[in-house]
């Protein structure tokens, strides 16, 4: 078995998801390819379920996580509506991803322990709406200042371009004569000294610069060669270099907080070295600001946030460490008080923003909840670990079904799970396909349990498909010799038959380090024939929709 | 008539919970006072302690008494403003050595740890590196090199302490994510379409941070400890600036005469240690009984 081709694959009904050739290798740690998968192929039309059956280390669980990247798979080609997802880059995928959703095999450990169920079934909400609402407002607060810049630009672009050299010019001019006094160049030499300035040098210095201009040649001039520059530029290259202007700005008001720092550390000791580390940490944190806000606006917002408190945080301990006597302790009082306002402030806003989510989110969260049959009352604000398996893979196919997805992929959902719950959670899962028009991927060990719920089912052995069909025809007539076996090992409740006398599959996988030649099945065939060793079994329809991948199915002459 | 309110006790007491939520005596002892010496660390100029470097003629030696709770040394400093303001420069370097560990060994061992592949490999390697140097040699060459003058001090030993935390605490760090990184929750925010910043952050820190936090507080207790070993061979902060460790270098002739001078900086220096261990090892405790559940 274990056979290549697609001629299962049905091209004519447009599948909502089709993996083709899939080929999963992975390292091992001595080196040696391991090969999970190789020359899967699968299609799923719209509202079917398909279930995936093999026995444990077949390749299953990898093929689940290669169809949704993670990781990606070697080779081969993944469909989804249309959409070749092994094409799409980090960015483009994870904003698929909602409508592809996973549920997993071991419900309490899909579930993260330190959050409460609440948060655990809308996290995906949280996900979603906290992107939408922080790329809306970087989206404004860009446009505005976006603005700013095109009429600066516009209205200065020509005096700019001979102002900005000319401002530089002088600058460099004053810093010359300035480092020509002997006492100051002491001074530009003390601050070579510090460890800071010795990492942050040439960084510093540029601030430095734009700090003494301020101070000496001007603010117009500094304002001028700062921003208008970038001003000129933003009209040509869009909002990315809004970014950039608004860099400049922020730099030129860090340099106003650099200049405040040196006069302030002229007076000497500590000061000195403490205001060039935050100088430095504040310019590394811009420079992390910067980037990110250029590479994807949305991500700026909140880093700038942090940035902002972080700083103003770094500043006052710093400073107050350099007072002494009573100003500390005036200093000390009052910027507590101050940050006490402030921090109270931003939290309240982020508990507000927080609750105000929460309450959007409780509609839907107590929705699913109801849909999985959840008992909402009292649950919501419990811990995964206070719910059993059953109840906590409720959870996580609730968690699975609030974004509305088209595919779910059920890796091995009722594994762990007790008998009598089995049968629940395969029943909801049921309900839910009919409730929501899933399209199912479900994925066992046990052929038993794919039965009555597939539409369709496909046996897998050592990374490849050995028989594809409808379960009617694949449970009473079995073609491939191992879905036979498997067939066979299902326990029966018929006290006349001996499960002893069934037969049996010797032995175990073979590695899927070096799997075998020709059919990969044949080591542990019962019916294997030479043919078998040398030649790789194609796919071949042996009923309508039924197709198999062995050189000797059940059906043909040498079996009769 | 004078009507008395009476308040009715309803409260129930969950003997079971209680005894699985409380921390016990010591650990409170151990807090409060961590507490005290830093209010009095912090405040030592407005408290009404003596002048740390002012020496009080004709109470050389002198034991504890009225006016001098803990005594005078060797020259007839107060010894008890010695320990308040050497825990000022013991809990600096501690907490500022720790906190910067903390945020860039954290950092690292979350970004090795989550990222695996060539990012924990290279991150991995940078952490060794750090941990092949002898940290005495460090101080040596680095105190030598770049401030002989001792007006740094500080910094530079801040500096050296937190570049040799980095690594064990970045361990740490990288092996718990490591742990957490195999639950299927990751996998499952990933597959939400979270961002991997937002899956460090909000899924696997909240569940490493509590091992973190107590790893921390024995790094600190650590950190206290080599400052001592340190000012003990005349490396750190130097002399009129009052360190624990100075301190009990300088009351070592005097052992003989007066060991109170050598007993209180080192009874000090036991106990804000003791009670880091203590408070780190009953919150490791603590925490690890719950995980325990899952």
């Amino acid at each position: 078995m274990a056979g290549s081709g697609n001629l299962h694959l049905r091209e004519q009904e447009k599948p909502l998801l089709r993996v083709e050739d899939l080929v999963v290798n992975f390292l091992s740690a001595g080196g040696e390819t391991v090969q999970a998968v190789s020359g899967f192929s699968i299609d799923v039309l719209e509202g079917e379920t398909l279930g995936l059956v093999g026995e444990s280390g077949c390749g299953k669980s990898t093929t689940a996580r290669a169809i949704i990247q993670s990781p990606k798979p070697t080779a081969g080609s993944i469909q989804l509506d249309g959409v070749e997802l092994t094409e799409l880059d980090d960015e483009e995928m994870r904003r698929t991803r909602p409508i592809l959703q996973m549920i997993f095999q071991d419900p309490i450990s899909s579930l993260n322990p330190r959050r409460t169920i609440r948060d655990v079934v809308a996290e995906p909400l949280y996900v979603w709406w906290e992107e939408e609402t922080g790329r809306l407002a970087i989206a404004s607060w860009f446009e505005k200042t976006g603005n700013l810049f095109q009429k600066i630009s516009s209205k200065f672009s020509r005096p700019a371009r001979i102002l900005a050299p000319l401002a530089w010019l002088s600058l460099i001019f004053w810093l010359v004569s300035e480092a020509s006094d002997e006492r100051s160049l002491e001074t530009w030499l003390s601050w070579l000294k510090t460890p800071a300035q010795f990492i942050g040098f040439p960084v510093l210095f540029i601030l430095a610069a734009m700090a003494a201009a301020l101070s000496v040649v001007g603010a117009v001039w500094l304002v001028l060669a700062v921003i208008l520059p970038f001003g000129v530029i933003s009209g040509k290259f869009g909002s990315v270099t809004n970014t950039v202007g608004l860099t400049g700005l922020f730099t030129s008001l860090f340099a106003v907080v650099f200049l405040f720092f040196r006069t302030w550390s002229s007076l000497g000791g500590v000061a000195h070295w403490l205001s060039s580390g935050i100088l430095l940490l504040a310019v590394g944190f811009l420079a992390v600001w910067s980037l990110l806000a250029c590479r994807e606006p949305s991500r700026a917002g909140s880093s700038a946030l942090a940035v902002l408190v972080f700083m103003l945080f770094a500043i006052q301990v710093f400073y107050i460490v350099g007072l002494d006597g009573n100003t500390k302790l005036a200093v000390f009082s009052l910027s507590a008080a101050v940050d006490g306002i402030l921090y109270w402030l931003i939290a309240r806003r982020y508990k507000l923003a927080r609750a105000q989510m929460r309450q959007r989110a409780e509609p839907e969260v107590k929705r699913v909840l109801e849909a999985v049959g959840m008992e909402v009352e009292g649950s919501l604000e419990r811990k995964p670990h206070e719910f059993s398996g059953g109840q906590a893979q409720r959870i996580s196919i609730a968690r699975a079904l609030i974004l509305n997805p088209k595919v779910v992929i059920c890796d091995e959902p009722v594994s762990a799970l007790d008998v009598s719950v089995q049968a629940q959670i395969l029943n909801l899962l049921e309900d839910m396909k009919a409730a929501y028009g899933l399209t199912l991927v479900f994925i066992a060990h046990d052929l038993a349990v794919v039965k009555n719920i597939s539409d369709r089912v496909a046996v897998m052995y050592l990374g490849k498909i050995c028989e594809v069909g409808p379960p009617e025809l694949l449970y009473s007539a079995p073609q491939h010799p191992y879905t036979r076996l498997l067939i066979d090992a299902i326990p029966r409740p018929d006290p006349e038959f001996d499960q002893r006398n069934a037969v049996r599959i010797e032995g175990e996988l073979p590695s899927p380090l070096a799997p075998p030649s020709g059919c990969r099945f044949r080591t542990r065939c019962p019916n294997v024939q030479a043919k078998c060793s040398t030649e790789e079994p194609q796919m071949k329809e042996v009923a309508s929709g039924h197709y198999v991948a062995c050189h000797y199915p059940a059906d043909s002459e040498l079996n009769q | 008539m004078i009507k008395l309110k009476l308040r009715k006790r309803t409260r129930e007491v969950d003997e079971t919970s209680r005894t699985n939520n409380s921390l016990g005596l010591m650990f409170w002892a151990a807090v409060s006072f961590l507490a005290v010496l830093t209010f009095c660390a912090i405040f030592a100029d407005i408290l009404p302690f003596k002048n740390p470097t002012q020496t009080f003629k004709g109470f050389n030696k002198n034991g504890p008494s009225g006016s001098f709770l803990l005594g005078n040394d060797g020259v007839g400093r107060d010894i008890l403003s010695r320990v308040v303001y050497g825990a000022q420069t013991s809990l600096v370097i501690a907490v500022v050595g720790t906190s910067i560990a903390l945020i860039i060994g954290g950092s690292i061992g979350l970004a090795a740890g989550y990222y695996r592949g060539k990012v924990d490999r290279l991150l991995t390697i940078m952490l060794n590196t750090t941990l092949i140097i002898p940290p005495l040699i460090l101080f040596i060459s680095l105190i030598l090199f770049l401030d002989p003058a001792a007006e740094r001090r500080m910094f530079i030993l801040i500096f050296t302490f937190a570049l040799l935390s980095i690594a064990p605490i970045g361990r740490v760090v990288r092996a718990n994510t490591m742990a957490w990184s195999e639950r299927e929750f990751v996998l499952a925010a990933q597959t939400i379409g979270a961002r991997n910043g937002r899956v460090m952050f909000r899924e696997i820190l909240p569940n490493v941070a509590p091992s973190l936090i107590s790893y921390s507080l024995i790094v600190m207790a650590t950190l206290i400890i080599v400052e001592g070993a340190v000012a003990f061979l005349g490396l750190s902060v130097p002399s009129p600036t009052p360190t624990w460790g100075d301190m009990i270098n300088k009351g070592r002739p005097h052992l003989d005469v007066a060991p109170h001078i050598t007993l209180m900086p080192a009874l000090s220096m036991f106990l804000t240690v003791l009670s880091l261990n203590f408070i780190g090892d009953k919150l490791q405790e603590k925490f690890e009984s719950k995980a325990a559940i899952l």
